[in-house]
């Protein structure tokens, strides 16, 4: 639905989520850290570019989840929509909600909070979003009584920002699946009435997947999501505790043709784990994963990606029925160089493997989660897919012999084009009532692979460049200002472990251990 | 009667805080909800505090309440600040359970004045029933 006069619902975030970071989603990782090495300008120019809009300020493309609230209101009836963070004043007359989504409203997320304590400098993701809550436009919003709905997968940063949730008067904070609750909600908001502070939408009111409803305007770089939910159980991750449903291909097909209609002719295909696509529990089945590709491809001409797959899974998919070549051969690469996709290796510890994340390596044995990673990273590098792998400091009954383990695991994945990120534990899902890792927490084992990750990331970094990213004329200016940053990473990259091995011996002085007793 | 679908059909219990949380309370209290929740067959709890720490301050002290959480939809209303405010709001509900944590002497006063029975107190080390 559209108003020419403005809506009543608007439904927005700030700019480092409301950006396509030109078409290419990792560039938008870089609005989790703090500026370095280049102008704050030119940065958020590289990493959060302002996005196209109608005459009424919507933007071409929006974040999917914020897509899938508006696609719940508009088929409930209501006058809402997607409106970019820089012209919301468009609709201070006929504003009487103000809903913001966010990933990481306060970086208190990974790996925002990991660049923030290593740095002790703010991620601009956080800088950006306060900058919007205190625009003149919110405040004037507030100041005529609109009511502010906050939700998303950051959500639960509002119970540590209680200071900003009162000064920028929150009324609400929805966390989880909003599919369902979210309608009257907004009902209530605008019949003025009294509003629950915080949600939470447990398993009893998640959607089925028909409650799902399908976007209506483009996604971010035509993100669909092709699953909710993940069967691997892992302990220190909130996906797990929704329940695991699958999209049919014609739902996601009709996505993708909301995106290509838009001009968004590329696909990201969002699951936890794509390659799980109606999958026999952990063991990848090739038909429905095939047809889903054939699908996509035959719906638009433009590039596929993968949001995350689990090494187990590609692990598996590869030597049973050599999936992943088939789909990188047959399919895949006629169309485009390189996939990229985001994994988690986590920790290279058996015994922590076992105890945090038991599920993480079936169909193999925990025993076997190293060769599991090793094995996924060779047929990935071997099958040009760029992995993103993630590994988590810090997780509860972390041991120093665990961190020795992740080194030794990292020493063998050097041969394999990857990033690899080291991020704090964050207490999330069943671990949620854990304590948070900081940087007093920080061992020397630690550091050594910290280290051990920037060095191989930024070799890598520089290989995938040349022959991968951002490759097209038109985004020259941003290839150079990520040449710029890779220099100054380079040039600065010995300064980093005196840096971290000072800030260890100054908790050294102050007595402070590592680890809790355990 | 709320009207919200995520707090129709949900166990509905008062918790009065009046300091910070422990993370052992915290479980204790996160505990008492679940049992009180299951035991009526419902999947949803809607929380009324009370608390004289104030809106949205409370949420310092519960926070790991919410945490604790899992398999529950939940949804939290503040309700008040003062013993008189609980007094209203037991009223309106209709002998709701009530859960009590922290140095909040004057609202159980108040409940023990009335001569309310279904009440919980959560103390560090044990939880009684008044």
């Amino acid at each position: 639905m559209s108003s020419r006069k403005g809506f009543e619902i608007v439904i927005t975030s700030d700019r480092t989520m409301m950006s396509n970071h030109h078409g290419k989603e990792f560039l938008g990782f870089m609005t989790t850290g703090p500026v370095i090495g280049l102008p704050k300008w030119l940065w958020m120019w590289i990493a959060a570019p302002k996005m196209k809009v109608d005459n009424l300020g919507r933007p071409i493309e929006a974040p999917y989840g914020l897509r899938k609230v508006e696609a719940v209101l508009q088929d409930a009836g209501y006058n809402a929509a997607i409106v970019d963070p820089d012209h919301i004043r468009k609709h201070l007359d006929t504003m009487k909600v103000l809903m913001i989504g966010h990933h990481d409203f306060f970086a208190y997320g990974p790996p925002s909070c990991e660049w923030w304590m290593l740095t002790g400098k703010e991620p601009v993701n956080r800088v950006s979003f306060r900058k919007f809550m205190e625009s003149p436009a919110v405040r004037e919003a507030k100041r005529r009584g609109v009511k502010i709905i906050v939700g998303g997968p950051a959500a639960w940063q509002w119970l540590w920002a209680l200071e900003e949730w009162k000064k920028w008067g929150v009324d609400c904070v929805v966390d989880g699946e909003a599919e369902l609750v979210i309608t009257d909600i907004v009902e209530a908001a605008l019949n003025n009435e009294s509003l629950p502070d915080y949600v939470y939408v447990g398993p009893a009111d998640v959607p089925s997947v028909e409650q799902i409803p399908l976007i209506k305007g483009a996604s971010v770089n035509g993100l669909v999501e092709i699953m909710r939910g993940c069967p691997r159980g892992c302990r220190f991750c909130s996906v797990t505790l929704r329940p695991l449903r699958f999209i049919s291909i014609e739902r996601i097909v009709k996505e993708i043709k909301v995106n290509v209609k838009a001009g968004v002719k590329n696909t990201i295909l969002h699951s936890e784990d794509v390659l799980l696509y109606y999958a026999d529990g952990v063991k990848p089945r090739p038909e429905p994963v095939l047809r889903l590709h054939e699908a996509v491809l035959k719906t638009t001409t433009g590039s596929i990606a993968w949001s995350h797959a689990s090494l187990a899974a590609i692990k598996y998919a590869e030597e049973k029925y050599r999936l992943v070549s088939k789909l990188m051969n047959d399919m895949i690469i006629p169309r485009q160089k390189y996939i990229g996709v985001e994994v988690g290796i986590e920790t290279g510890s058996v015994r922590l493997a076992k105890i945090i994340m038991p599920m993480k390596s079936a169909p193999y044995s925990p025993k076997q989660w190293p060769e599991v990673v090793e094995d996924a990273f060779r047929i990935m590098h071997e099958n040009h897919i760029v992995p993103a792998a993630t590994l988590i400091f810090g997780l509860p009954e972390e041991k120093p012999e665990d961190i020795m383990a992740t080194a030794e695991l990292l020493d063998r994945l050097k041969p394999y084009r990857s990033l690899i990120v080291p991020m704090f534990f964050v207490p999330m899902g069943v671990l949620k009532n854990k304590e948070w890792f900081r940087t007093h927490m920080l061992r020397e084992e630690h550091i050594d692979v910290l280290i051990q990750c920037l060095r191989h990331s930024v070799r890598w970094a520089e290989d995938i460049m040349n022959r991968f990213y951002v490759r097209e004329p038109l985004l020259l200016p941003v290839r150079l200002g990520l040449k710029l940053i890779l220099l100054y990473v380079r040039r600065n990259m010995d300064k980093v472990k005196p840096a971290l091995e000072a800030m260890l011996r100054k908790k050294c002085e102050t007595s402070e251990t590592g680890y809790s007793e355990q | 009667m709320p009207g919200l679908r995520i707090e129709q059909n949900s166990k509905k219990i008062v918790l009065v805080v009046c300091d910070r949380v422990s993370s052992a309370e915290a479980t204790m209290i996160a505990d008492e909800i679940a049992k009180k929740t299951a035991s009526k067959g419902k999947r949803k709890v809607l929380i009324y505090v009370i608390s004289p720490l104030g809106r949205p301050e409370y949420f310092e002290a519960i926070r790991r309440v919410i945490q604790e959480n899992i398999g529950l939809s939940m949804s939290i209303r503040y309700s008040g600040s003062k013993p008189e405010d609980i007094l209203e709001l037991i009223e309106r509900l209709g002998n709701p359970d009530v859960v009590v944590v922290g140095s909040c002497r004057n609202f159980i006063q108040a409940l023990d004045n009335t001569g309310y029975e279904n009440i919980v107190v959560i103390c560090p080390g044990k939880s009684d029933t008044l």
